[in-house]
């Protein structure tokens, strides 16, 4: 398949007063078109710096290197109009809190005409008409364009927040918690929308969330974050079926189900590395219960342990090459 | 006193709020339950059902509209000020939001020596032998006692909230969503804490989440509420397997889970969670619910037994459970 985007060893540091925030650290990820990628992981662990990185939209203190490539060219050396095209044209993205990411003095229809008008244009006549569509596509009546955001729930605010995302037709839609502040039953209506909206217009996602139950349901690759790289990646069922690292193994049986025995939740170590002072070696050693020496100095690379299934963990790589 | 009577009784429980002159907002209607002695009973439901509002009203921090509550078979809502002073040294609550609920001008050592302070033990030496004890039991650093709330991080915090929760006799804690706002690693770990001390102490729980797995692991029994009321009652096994009432229903079939082999069957319920001002008569869920006839929408459903220990308020419940197999999925 055809790569649509690529991130290339991705570093983010943020410079506050006191101190360096390592945030992302040497990410490699790929998005092909038309591929749902879900981006897991727990608060801290960089997933929404990945995010916004991907649309130039760092803030300039922010210290980058490595490279993002949209259709091969890098996102860090756009000027500032082919920026303007990429961003909620190519590649738009819904946010995890609905209310503020809609302007509360402008109704929903100003708003999607906003996005149009933006990106691709036309007759006004037609713009007010294709706004119209957008939000009979999310599930809402077309008289309520006239609405202000307050007049909404917050399922219905998402759903505003999906047509906006959706009506330059993005080739890549990046979804950052976007069900988060919801109910689970709202919730349900989201991600079914998403995936049929997904299905049908051939769009690739990028799904970032903590719940891994979201992942399994919509989303073909996964990859597990942590201390602002990927520590594990590949076919949602073969991650969550046969859990490598010892993370992902941890974060799976932290989980309590909704079936089977009720068993002890195994309870992950410790906490989340700190951002401003990193572990050497592998960041989750000091959490690790299979930690070893090597652990301790020396970072693992991400390597293939089977088809589409890549972990970076030394005690993998040693399997590997006995 | 023997284990057939209950610790806790909550019987007919309302709280109205008035909004306006002629709006009456009704968050807690009409809800019963009973909870004994080292169980956890399970309240579940979306946000704005009124579960909080529970949680407040038996912990006396809002006062009820109407209905009666029994600790121990004392009724709690007619206590002086003295017994309800007492009172609070048996029931207790832990608030979802650790940042919130802890005072950010104090140390650790001092909101958990607040509560010993309030119920007249002024000696130093034992508020610090009290003190320890409970961080003993839930674990925390004794080097973290002078530390302040901000500089823990969110899942230490709630064991903060936890241990102030413990620090006096409590044998039956309010959970109010304690662990919503944790990350998973985290949230496993207060799960732990919470069931550990549980069996140690034998504390009874009304545990209160949006969250139906996290809920069903640590309760032995769930109730599932619906604007204000509750719609069915059950076994925490059995109230997954056997599933009554409609919403529980949808509920359940819309927890994202991970499912590797078969696709899942969800039933989508239709628009949002009506308005609790003025309400309409009839069942509340009825504007939703894919199986309401023209009865629902004139008739409130009772909470009636459908099978020994299961409780269902829904005219159709054992038709539901029947349809809820071949439903279809339905659209938005």
């Amino acid at each position: 398949m055809e790569t649509l985007l690529s991130i290339k060893e991705l570093g983010v540091v943020y410079h506050t007063e006191r101190s360096k925030v390592y945030a992302v650290n040497g990410l490699s990820l790929e998005i092909a078109k038309g591929e749902s990628l879900g981006l897991v992981g727990e608060t801290g662990a960089g997933k929404t710096t990945t995010a916004l990185a991907a649309l130039n939209l760092l803030p300039k203190s922010a210290e980058r290197s490595g490279d993002i490539l949209y259709e091969g060219k890098s996102v860090f050396h756009m000027r500032e109009r082919e920026l303007l095209k990429l961003r909620g044209g190519e590649i738009a993205m819904i946010f995890q809190n609905p209310l503020t990411a809609l302007n509360p003095v402008f109704t929903v229809g100003e708003q999607i005409e906003m996005v149009l008008r933006a990106h691709g244009g036309g007759k006004n006549r037609q713009i007010r008409e294709r706004a119209g569509e957008l939000l009979e596509t999310v599930g809402i009546p077309r008289y309520r364009l006239k609405d202000y955001p307050g007049q909404f729930s917050g399922g219905m605010r998402q759903r505003v927040g999906i047509a906006a995302a959706l009506a330059s037709s993005p080739k890549l839609l990046i979804a950052d918690e976007p069900t988060t502040a919801l109910d689970v039953t709202i919730q349900a209506q989201i991600l079914e929308l998403m995936k049929e909206l997904q299905l049908r217009s051939n769009m690739s996602l990028l799904m970032i969330t903590h719940n891994l139950g979201i992942i399994s349901e919509l989303c073909q690759h996964v990859a597990v974050m942590y201390a602002g790289t990927i520590i594990e990646y590949g076919e949602v069922a073969k991650v969550f079926k046969n859990p490598l690292h010892p993370y992902t193994i941890g974060l799976l049986g932290a989980l309590p189900k909704l079936d089977g025995p009720r068993s002890r939740l195994t309870a992950i170590p410790g906490r989340i590395a700190d951002p401003q002072n990193l572990p050497p070696g592998c960041p989750f050693h000091p959490r690790c219960e299979r930690c070893q020496e090597e652990c301790q100095s020396k970072t693992p690379g991400l390597a293939a342990i089977e088809e589409k299934h890549f972990v970076s963990c030394h005690l993998y790589t040693k399997e590997v090459r006995p | 006193m023997s284990q057939t009577r209950p610790m806790l009784e909550a019987r007919h429980l309302k709280r109205y709020f008035q909004i306006s002159k002629k709006d009456v907002l009704q968050a807690v209607d009409d809800v019963s339950f009973e909870i004994y002695e080292g169980e956890t009973l399970g309240l579940v439901g979306e946000s704005g059902c009124g579960k909080s509002t529970v949680g407040n009203v038996v912990m006396r921090l809002l006062p009820p509209t109407a209905g009666k509550l029994f600790y121990r078979g004392k009724d709690v809502f007619s206590l002086n000020e003295r017994e309800g002073k007492e009172l609070r040294t048996r029931m207790q609550i832990i608030f979802q939001d650790p940042y919130s609920s802890l005072n950010p001008r104090k140390t650790v050592f001092s909101i958990l020596s607040e509560a010993y302070r309030i119920h007249g033990i002024t000696d130093k030496k034992e508020i610090q032998r009290r003190v320890h004890g409970v961080c003993e039991m839930v674990e925390i650093p004794q080097n973290l006692l002078d530390h302040y709330p901000h500089e823990l991080d969110g899942g230490m915090r709630q064991v903060v909230g936890i241990a102030r929760a413990l620090s006096l006799s409590a044998d039956f804690i309010v959970c109010d969503e304690p662990v919503s706002s944790l990350d998973v690693s985290v949230q496993a770990r207060i799960v732990n804490l919470l069931t550990d001390i549980q069996k140690q102490k034998r504390l009874s729980y009304l545990f209160i989440s949006h969250d139906l797995s996290v809920v069903r692991h640590i309760s032995n029994r769930i109730a599932v509420m619906y604007l204000g009321r509750i719609v069915e009652t059950a076994e925490a096994d059995v109230i997954f397997k056997n599933t009554m009432h409609p919403y529980s229903i949808a509920l359940l079939s819309a927890v994202p889970q991970i499912v590797l082999d078969e696709r899942v069957h969800r039933i989508l319920l239709k628009g949002d969670v009506s308005s609790p001002v003025n309400p309409p008569p009839g069942c509340r869920f009825a504007p939703r619910c894919w199986m309401a006839e023209e009865r629902c929408f004139a008739e409130s459903p009772p909470l009636v037994e459908v099978e020994p220990g299961h409780q269902a308020a829904c005219f159709y419940a054992s038709a539901a459970r029947k349809r809820s197999a071949q439903a279809k999925k339905r659209s938005l």
